[in-house]
């Protein structure tokens, strides 16, 4: 029971609290990469908490591993047999993995709709659109400069006559650096992954933040991988351009847009983190799905 | 090898082009201006896309001739639509390089612009 309470209440903090905090960190913006790992390995350590807890609640009698086990020989328990104690066997995966299934049900449900999206909008696009080789892109003949890629088998980088005409060659040569760090980064796996997860725990803080925080961290990437090869002045200027041009179609999300929040990081750049904060971050990125188990049901050192 | 997509393209092109029925036989002297195509080859695709919906055919006297059942400003506005509209899926499905802005924050991105261009100088 007390291990049920203990992993219950790390699921809580993981689901709930934790969000809140890496939502708001401002290192993130500074190293992109190493946030999106944090938001992996608490969507990760969320499921392994979720697992553990019911796991632990289907047990029944005294049994404490871990580092609960550790306590308990300190405090003087003498109530669970020494078999008791030593670390769990495999068949811990059993739930975990019925833990895992969910949401990544979810996720399969979201990449074979996106798929069939994507295979329409292709169809369509082959017919209508013009293909610019030079370029490696498609071009479509419309006024509203816009610009976005369409991932798949056969990737394609679509871009307006009216983004064309909006944009200087060192511009236009960003967006399309942009749009091809989506498309060769696999961006769209990682939005998938997270639209999955929320979809599969509506309602929980960590989906909503990790759907929405992994979206805007995702642009970032795809921002510094264009910066390799053009200067922040371009980019800037491009996505001016091509945010300007059109009529707001969508709501705002909650926070103003992103392309507020890439600008300032283009215009007022703070370099990226020290390496030996990044090492830390992924670390921590690394333990957190660790530690639920290392605390209930890992070896009772001592 | 080009692939039958882009035959199909080239074919919806030149009707759009044209923007008057053609048979298969105009298309096929016209494709033959740039490249060798079979008229077999080409009346297979017009078929393809008469059988998706992209096409539709008359016969007139003793041939049929093809025209586009939408125009392909219709099937841009439509593809425009499916990438800046608003979709449940569309998030996953397409990546957009930046969102639509409000007048007011494109005022401000301007003026941040200017700002930068106005340090530049100095």
């Amino acid at each position: 029971m007390i291990a049920a309470a203990v992993l219950a209440g790390y699921a809580t903090v993981v689901g709930w609290a934790a969000p809140a905090a890496l939502a708001r960190a401002r290192w993130a913006h500074r190293s992109p990469k190493a946030a999106l790992a944090l938001w992996r390995a608490l969507m990760l350590s969320f499921v392994i908490a979720l697992a553990l807890t019911a796991y632990h609640l289907t047990r029944t009698g005294q049994h404490l591993h871990g580092l609960l086990g550790v306590l308990d020989v300190w405090l003087g328990g003498t109530g669970t047999p020494a078999t008791e104690r030593a670390a769990e066997g495999p068949g811990l995966l059993v739930p975990i993995a019925l833990a895992a299934a969910w949401p990544l049900a979810w996720f399969g449900a979201v990449l074979v709709r996106s798929r069939s999206h994507r295979r329409r909008h292709l169809a369509l696009l082959d017919l209508a659109g013009r293909p610019e080789p030079r370029l490696h892109a498609v071009v479509l003949e419309h006024d509203t400069p816009a610009a976005y890629c369409l991932p798949g088998p056969q990737p394609r980088v679509v871009l307006t006559s009216g983004t064309l005409a909006a944009l200087t060659p060192d511009q236009l040569h960003a967006v399309l650096e942009h749009e091809r760090a989506h498309l060769r980064g696999r961006h769209h796996l990682s939005l998938a992954l997270t639209e999955g997860f929320a979809r599969a725990f509506p309602g929980l803080p960590l989906a909503r933040a990790a759907r929405t925080q992994t979206a805007d961290l995702l642009e970032m990437v795809a921002d510094d991988h264009a910066l390799r090869s053009c200067t922040p002045k371009a980019l800037a200027a491009a996505m001016c351009e091509v945010a300007a041009g059109g009529v707001p179609q969508t709501a705002l999300a909650a926070g103003g847009p992103t392309v507020l929040l890439r600008l300032k990081r283009l215009l007022r750049p703070r370099g990226g983190l020290h390496p030996a904060a990044r090492t830390a971050l992924l670390l921590l990125a690394l333990c957190a799905p660790a530690l639920p188990y290392f605390v209930t049901c890992g070896p009772t050192l001592g | 090898m080009r692939r039958l997509g882009d035959l199909e393209a080239e074919i919806m092109d030149r009707l759009w082009t044209w923007g008057r029925p053609a048979t298969v036989r105009e298309i096929v002297d016209d494709l033959n201006r740039k490249r060798a195509v079979a008229y077999t080859t080409v009346m297979t695709v017009a078929d393809i896309l008469y059988h998706k919906g992209h096409l539709r055919r008359e016969k007139e006297r003793r041939a049929w001739v093809y025209q586009p059942t939408r125009s392909r400003e219709a099937y841009t506005a439509a593809l425009m639509h499916d990438a800046l509209g608003v979709s449940p899926d569309r998030s996953t499905a397409l990546a957009r390089f930046v969102e639509q802005i409000s007048p007011d924050e494109q005022e401000a991105l301007r003026q941040a612009l200017l700002a930068i261009d106005r340090a530049d100088q100095q």
